[in-house]
């Protein structure tokens, strides 16, 4: 089973987030700040990272770039899911190093493509 | 009194003078140009906080209701069906309206920036209308497509070209109750020409040049609901940028015909300028 890690600091959103994937299998971690994300996606080394960019502690971009600079986790996918979505906040999440980028909301069905996309 | 004396300082304090009207000129300059970008950078923050204040809830509504009907926690009553789905049609109505509206600003603050890169006409033309095909079909329309090619590589924006067919296709099938939408793309003397035609509700001459006026001054004719007025201004702005412009033919009752001619390589506004 696929593992994917979600780093989400709003509850409504972390119960969507695992409704949706666990209903299309795959396993679902979860971390509510940036700090916490950094430290799961190196230890327990998900197939994904679907990544909030406003979080504690660190935001999304400053975990992005450190569990890219990281070689245990550098080449893990990660998925910005954000509610910033005016024009040049793809580029920024790029930048940070994110694989791919979608915006709040999200119909199911496009996160799950996307995320297909990426891990099958 | 000595020649130097008289001729030459006289002339120094001139320069002196016109170097210092100068300076202070430049340092005024510097300060408007430094307030300016201290404007613009508040307003860009708070377009960016106003576009996550207003999405964050709206992901909750959206996310929740979509997995409600999915079944997701478990079997819906029949009753419940309806207006869940009514929840589900008005949300993704709000959503597209603030996205539209947010759109406007952020390009009305001066920060369109076309992302240029060379594009296939023809793959444009078919990702809008994979985009628009459900709400035609849900209407009971089809959209009739002609791309007389083949086509040079377009230089532009490829996001925004496509931005522009949807909105166009979008504002189509909203005011065709029956009959026809047919989207045409030819080569015109280096431009691409872009055709919407519809057999729709048309627009009265005295509402034509309303829906074009940028988002602060629009006065929409009361047919026309609010996000079709917004996605003409977002499409009208799109399309200058690229170095083109925007027409519309229409008879009331008869159908529109909105024509766009985009310059196959874009002639962005900076480059005009330089």
């Amino acid at each position: 089973m696929k593992r994917i890690l979600v780093v989400e600091d709003t509850d409504d959103n972390l119960e969507i987030l695992q409704l949706v994937l666990e209903r299309e299998g795959y396993a679902v971690l979860q971390a509510t700040d940036g700090l916490q994300g950094v430290a799961m996606a190196i230890n327990e080394q998900p197939d994904l990272v679907l990544m909030d960019i406003r979080l504690p502690e660190i935001d999304g971009y400053e975990a992005t770039r450190r569990i890219k600079a990281d070689p245990r986790s550098a080449k893990i996918p990660i998925v910005a899911v954000t509610s910033y979505a005016i024009s040049g906040d793809r580029k920024k999440c790029m930048d940070a190093g994110c694989d791919d980028y979608i915006t709040k909301p999200y119909l199911p069905p496009d996160l799950v493509a996307m995320i297909r996309k990426h891990i099958g | 009194m000595h020649k130097c004396f008289s001729t030459f300082p006289v002339k120094k304090q001139a320069e002196l003078a016109a170097a210092n009207r100068k300076l202070i000129g430049e340092t005024e300059l510097v300060h408007a140009r430094r307030a300016a970008e201290a404007a613009s950078e508040a307003k860009s923050q708070f377009l960016s906080h106003m576009s996550h204040e207003l999405r964050t809830p709206m992901n909750a509504i959206i996310g929740y209701t979509e997995t409600l009907l999915a079944g997701y926690y478990g079997e819906i009553e029949p009753k419940s069906r309806g207006p869940l789905e009514r929840i589900r049609i008005n949300s993704r109505h709000l959503l597209d309206l603030v996205n539209k509206v947010l759109n406007l600003s952020v390009i009305e603050a001066g920060y369109l920036e076309l992302n240029v890169e060379e594009y296939d006409m023809a793959s444009v033309v078919a990702s809008a209308l994979a985009t628009t095909a459900t709400l035609a079909e849900a209407r009971g329309l089809t959209i009739e497509t002609e791309v007389v090619g083949p086509l040079p590589k377009g230089l532009g924006d490829r996001m925004r070209v496509a931005e522009v067919l949807i909105n166009l296709l979008h504002n189509a099938v909203k005011f065709t109750d029956e009959g026809f939408i047919r989207l045409t793309v030819d080569l015109v003397d280096g431009n691409f020409r872009i055709r919407v035609l519809d057999s729709g509700r048309g627009i009265a001459p005295e509402n034509i040049l309303k829906i074009f006026k940028d988002f602060s001054k629009i006065s929409l004719p009361d047919e026309m609901e609010a996000g079709a007025g917004l996605g003409l201004a977002i499409v009208d702005q799109i399309v200058k940028k690229h170095g083109g412009s925007i027409s519309v033919q229409s008879e009331p009752g008869k159908g529109s015909c909105f024509t766009v001619l985009l310059p196959v390589r874009a002639v962005t506004l900076e480059a005009k300028a330089s």
